[in-house]
């Protein structure tokens, strides 16, 4: 009889791989800590692709120059948070015809972009007619268990409503634990969002409500946040500090306001986001000689009232001074497990990851291609 | 033995195959359980494994075989069903009864199991031992990982280079 007992360094890659993609953990680099054998499969491009598409992974989607346009899949950029060691990160995805998750009867369709939260995103798909698609890519099954459509001519609530209407301008994927997501529809630009439409993944419907956020805008895609069942936006009336939220059910509707201290004020720029359990709200105020970035933090108070209180206003990103925050720094998203919040360098085109507990930045990708337009769609999956 | 426990009075309409482990045991299974092998479908099809030759798999040893066939064995009805659809909630949850007792073994034979679904091309088998080792490593810090793993303790080299790596990546840690 053989007893040669098997460890671990018996796997192959691909068994390590199979193992490590069914975690929920992330960032991947994590892992790379474990071993210099873990460190080499995990830098391995080929398995990053692999990984960067399921749990294990977070990142952004990004695209050049989308003036306005949501981008094509077949443009779509990856960038891990953790890229392999002195190495550019290799594109992820942008080699494939399609998403490598997407079943293969979806090959010949055109497909945009329109939003990313959560792990989750929302693609519209262009065949016949045009219809929107959730997606979660680590579901690994050539199905796609988690996905929902939205056929515009089948909204509820869409009587009036003729297939590929134009009136839906843009979907939005608005925050959720892989539960629910809104989509609004702008009918009239100028008087806001009329309708609401809530998805559960739980419940595979769409419920609609009409907006009771009289006369606010919602701005672009990217802006909103996840928490406590209810789903907060930045409002298009941000340097107003306004920030609209609802309930998943579409039943509960607040407003509340971020009030900077005299003679602090609000850039107008601001991101929404989860972090550790808490809403930020992150406000770049380019106005002035000293670029600052707020961070206010929502917090709870007796008798249920709710207030934004500020948490740090920095100017310097790096506590030995070396990187200051400047006019070219958009902020492009909010890691829900720890206190980084990540910006994006138009200038040198370098995506900055600043640790808002420790008060470092390091950069994470810089971008080849000369563009000051780039957009980000962050990957964050949350843990399951 | 693992033997099967298969020729229960039903005359033996169940076709037998014989597989012969690393170390020369020979194992006697329905064609049905090593079917779940896409591996050994192929030459089972082909009338492979009967009568007096037996399918050599010289890549897996008795104790790994044996446990493999107690897989196969509890699974391939409801592989033969096609899995779900008219399976009650009660064989389900049998199954995954089943599963999680099954995986609750010793590290190295979890190790050898998926190696051996590997070669063998038994998805589910693979998929299960996958996700087991993935639940114990779950949460863990890396050096949690390392001793739950049962890795060798990293040279000083190997720890300088971690410690490097863990203040570069400080915040993904927390």
């Amino acid at each position: 009889m053989s007893k040669r007992k098997h460890a671990v360094n018996d796997l192959t890659d691909d068994l390590l791989i199979e193992i490590l993609w069914r975690l929920p953990e992330r960032p991947l680099c994590r892992f790379k800590c474990v071993s210099r054998s873990w460190r080499d499969l995990i830098s391995d491009p080929v398995h990053r692709r692999r990984l960067a598409l399921t749990d294990a992974a977070s990142g952004f989607f990004y695209h050049v120059d989308t003036n306005g346009i949501c981008p094509m899949v077949t443009h779509l950029g990856f960038t891990a948070l953790c890229p392999p060691d002195d190495k550019p990160p290799p594109p992820l995805v942008v080699d494939d015809p399609v998403f490598p998750f997407l079943p293969s009867s979806y090959a010949r369709t055109r497909m945009e972009l329109l939003d990313s939260c959560s792990g989750l995103l929302l693609l519209r798909c262009h065949r016949d007619f045009d219809f929107d698609q959730v997606v979660d890519p680590r579901s690994s099954n050539n199905e796609w268990p988690g996905f929902a459509t939205s056929d515009p001519t089948k909204l509820p609530g869409g009587e009036d409503t003729p297939p590929c209407s134009p009136g839906i301008r843009s979907g939005r994927l608005l925050a959720l634990p892989r539960v629910e997501l809104v989509r609004t529809d702008e009918y009239e630009i100028n008087s806001g969002i009329k309708v609401v439409h809530i998805y559960s993944s739980e419940t595979r419907e769409w419920v609609t409500r009409n907006s009771e956020w009289f006369g606010y805008k919602i701005v672009s895609s990217g802006r909103h946040a996840y928490l406590n069942g209810f789903l907060h936006f930045t409002t298009a009336d941000a340097e107003n500090g306004l920030v609209a939220s609802v309930d998943t059910k579409g039943q509960k509707w607040k407003v509340t306001r971020v009030c900077p201290e005299f003679p602090a004020k609000l850039g107008g720029n601001a991101v929404i986001g989860q972090s550790q359990r808490r809403l930020l709200f992150v406000d770049a105020d380019c106005s002035g000689y000293a670029p600052e970035l707020s961070i206010y933090a929502l917090e709870s108070h007796a008798g249920g009232t709710e207030r934004w209180i500020l948490k740090q206003r920095v100017k310097s990103l790096d506590q030995s001074g070396k990187m200051w925050f400047r006019k070219q720094h958009t902020v492009v998203g909010i890691h829900p497990d720890c206190g980084v919040i990540f910006l994006f360098d138009s200038r040198c085109r370098k995506l900055i990851a600043y640790d808002m507990d420790r008060t470092t930045a390091r950069i994470i990708s810089t971008f080849e291609e000369a563009s000051s337009k780039y957009h980000f769609f962050p990957y964050i999956p949350l843990h399951a | 033995m693992a033997a099967p426990e298969s020729g229960d009075g039903n005359n033996g309409a169940a076709r037998m195959v014989t597989l012969i482990s690393s170390d020369n045991t020979r194992f006697e299974v329905e064609a049905a359980a090593a079917s779940l092998s896409q591996t050994l479908q192929l030459t089972i099809l082909d009338g492979g494994g009967g009568g007096g030759d037996g399918i050599p798999l010289p890549n897996v040893d008795s104790a790994t075989l044996s446990k493999v066939l107690e897989y196969c064995i509890k699974h391939a009805p409801a592989a033969a069903n096609g899995g779900a659809p008219n399976a009650t909630a009660v064989d389900r949850a049998e199954l995954e009864r089943f599963d999680n007792e099954f995986v609750n073994i010793d590290q190295s034979v979890l190790y050898s199991l998926i190696m051996a679904a590997h070669n063998l091309e038994i998805e589910g088998l693979q998929s299960l031992v996958a996700k087991k080792v993935a639940d114990m490593i779950k949460g863990k810090s890396p050096m949690e990982i390392r001793r739950t793993l049962g890795f060798p303790d990293p040279t000083p080299e190997e720890q300088a280079e971690m410690n490097a790596h863990m203040l570069e990546y400080g915040w993904a840690y927390e």
